[in-house]
């Protein structure tokens, strides 16, 4: 196990894909600090503090889930290589177990998503410091988040290295992984804005002024589906990630648990189906 | 072999190829899946007593058009890479340029049968369920020409990248991004374009008083030179997709479908250059 992590971890630092994953997250960070010197030195606002760009690692406020847009298609290049260049059969074949090569590019896939999270956190947090922007919030509050978005992230990663060793086709893992990226983002923002939706709604007379009347709004959530709502936004990583970049998270104990079983889950199916596999 | 039947053997084989790629009947049916979905969401709004026309429903293929095109041009163009088809043909006698030009009909024409993927059960299902188009049929049959040949201007745009990069994986994650890039590109640009020059006054009641504010000139109303690149940018493919909607209910301007052929025209004689000079190893 441990020569297959050290092989993984050399073929991660010199993989383009890699390195391309490397340069977006340095692009995204620079944006970031960018629009904080911007929103600091021109607009002269400066009303946000530090904690705001810094948790910007997981997701651009509660909207764009950017690192799991960069994670999805470098990780699915990064593993398919291992089936189009015959590296999993070589494995194999030299007697390594299918269960500690899978576990070895998840180990591999986690730590690269942690990797390029932490790149984002420094670089941001360096560029930063010059400004004197504070930190507003409590850095008790803030470590918990970081770790919990760095869970989330992993989460992620295990869910593309299960698509990835069991679909084997290092494009079709790309469009399967990007898409369902892009498909979670979507899916979290319809289901923030249903529980966003009041319980009621009031009507104005026709001059604007004081309510008239309050009736009940057809599209708020009742109890039992506003759960099932909130329960999905809190299981899956791109939700997590978006409520911990919005800094809108109401649960954060169960934040971890979610992610854990999600990765417990995800690497338990995935291990069981790629035992099963054909390798041809 | 003459250049003309040198292209109808391509284009055959091509087809041949289509009718069996399962990137293609998961492309249609992909389609397909969301066709009966959105003409599901129609029914029932329509039942719950929101007045949802058919044309509405049925005009929404040109928002996911594009997105399951950059999936599909990936992968059937670059298995002609990875399963060395492209220098068969080449060692057979082809002419590069045929190569690519058989190719691009093939996506052009597939990317109008993906969309009747959609079209299909929206119009053979949604006109008995819920009623027919509220537009007289020449203006859906207009919209229908300018969405497919949006369609078109796409395929040629992913045909291009697709012939001029062989890794395909890169290929997917590039035509994917852009595919959505564009739409984003299009509704932000829709947002701007849309706001109105002037706000207008308003009469409201405060502490009891009637008060009135004047009309003001609205701050976010994009003007001048870059009103002109907003408009300009508009009209790219990917982003056009957002421009037909929003004007589908009067009539879909000429220049849309003018802008669809040049964007073809341009991204076809840009990729036949450098597809002539690529190394194909």
């Amino acid at each position: 196990m441990r020569n297959l992590l050290h092989a993984n971890f050399s073929r991660l630092f010199h993989s383009g894909a890699f390195r391309a994953a490397l340069a977006a997250e340095l692009a995204y960070a620079l944006f970031i600090i960018g629009v904080t010197f911007y929103s600091i030195y021109v607009k002269e606002g400066g009303q946000f503090g530090l904690e705001e760009p810094l948790l910007f690692a997981f997701g651009i406020a509660g909207m764009i889930p950017v690192p799991m847009l960069i994670q999805a298609p470098f990780l699915s290049v990064y593993l398919g290589t291992e089936f189009s260049e015959g590296t999993i059969r070589n494995k194999l074949v030299t007697g390594r177990s299918k269960t500690a090569v899978y576990l070895s590019n998840l180990l591999a896939c986690m730590m690269a998503s942690v990797l390029l999270a932490v790149l984002y956190l420094a670089l941001v947090g360096i560029a930063s410091a010059p400004t004197g922007l504070p930190l507003k919030m409590p850095a008790g509050q803030l470590l918990p988040l970081v770790c919990c978005g760095l869970l989330a992230l992993s989460a992620s990663a295990s869910l593309v290295t299960m698509a990835a060793m069991l679909i084997r086709n290092e494009t079709k893992t790309v469009i399967v992984t990007l898409s369902a990226a892009i498909f979670a983002m979507f899916l979290i923002s319809f289901l923030t804005a249903r529980l966003g939706e009041p319980e009621f709604t009031a009507v104005y007379n026709e001059w604007g002024g004081d309510a008239v009347a309050m009736i009940p709004n057809p599209s708020y959530l009742q109890p039992v589906p506003r759960a099932v709502c909130r329960f999905l936004i809190d299981l899956l990583p791109t939700g997590q990630c978006l409520q911990i970049s919005a800094r809108s998270v109401e649960q954060l104990w169960r934040m971890p648990l979610l992610s854990l079983s999600v990765i417990a889950a995800s690497t338990a199916a995935g291990l069981f189906l790629f035992r099963r596999k054909d390798l041809k | 072999m003459s250049a003309k039947l040198s292209i109808n053997l391509l284009l055959r084989a091509n087809f041949y190829r289509l009718w069996r790629s399962a990137s293609f009947w998961a492309a249609v049916s992909t389609m397909f899946g969301v066709g009966i979905f959105e003409l599901a969401v129609g029914v029932h709004a329509q039942r719950q007593g929101t007045p949802v026309p058919l044309d509405n429903r049925y005009m929404l293929f040109v928002l996911m058009s594009g997105v399951v095109l950059s999936a599909f041009c990936s992968l059937f163009v670059g298995a002609e890479y990875s399963d060395g088809a492209i220098r068969n043909k080449i060692a057979v006698g082809h002419s590069r340029a045929a190569v690519y030009l058989a190719n691009l009909v093939t996506c052009s024409a597939a990317g109008v049968l993906i969309c009747l993927g959609y079209i299909l059960p929206m119009t053979a299902a949604g006109i008995p369920l819920m009623g027919g188009f509220t537009l007289p049929p020449a203006s859906v049959l207009w919209f229908t020409l300018c969405a497919f040949l949006m369609t078109a201007a796409l395929c040629a745009i992913f045909t291009m990248l697709a012939l001029l990069n062989q890794n395909k994986a890169v290929v997917a994650v590039v035509c994917i991004s852009l595919a959505y890039f564009l739409l984003f590109l299009g509704i932000y640009f829709n947002s701007r374009l849309t706001e109105q020059a002037v706000i207008p006054a308003r009469e409201y009641i405060e502490n009891g008083q009637i008060l009135v504010r004047e009309a003001m000139p609205n701050p976010a109303y994009v003007q001048g030179f870059k009103r002109k690149i907003f408009e300009a940018l508009y009209v790219l493919p990917g982003c056009q997709a957002v421009h037909l909607l929003a004007t589908a209910t009067a009539v879909c301007p000429i220049r849309l479908p003018l802008a669809s052929l040049g964007a073809a025209a341009v991204s076809t004689a840009l990729g036949l250059a450098l597809f002539r000079r690529k190394d194909l190893k």
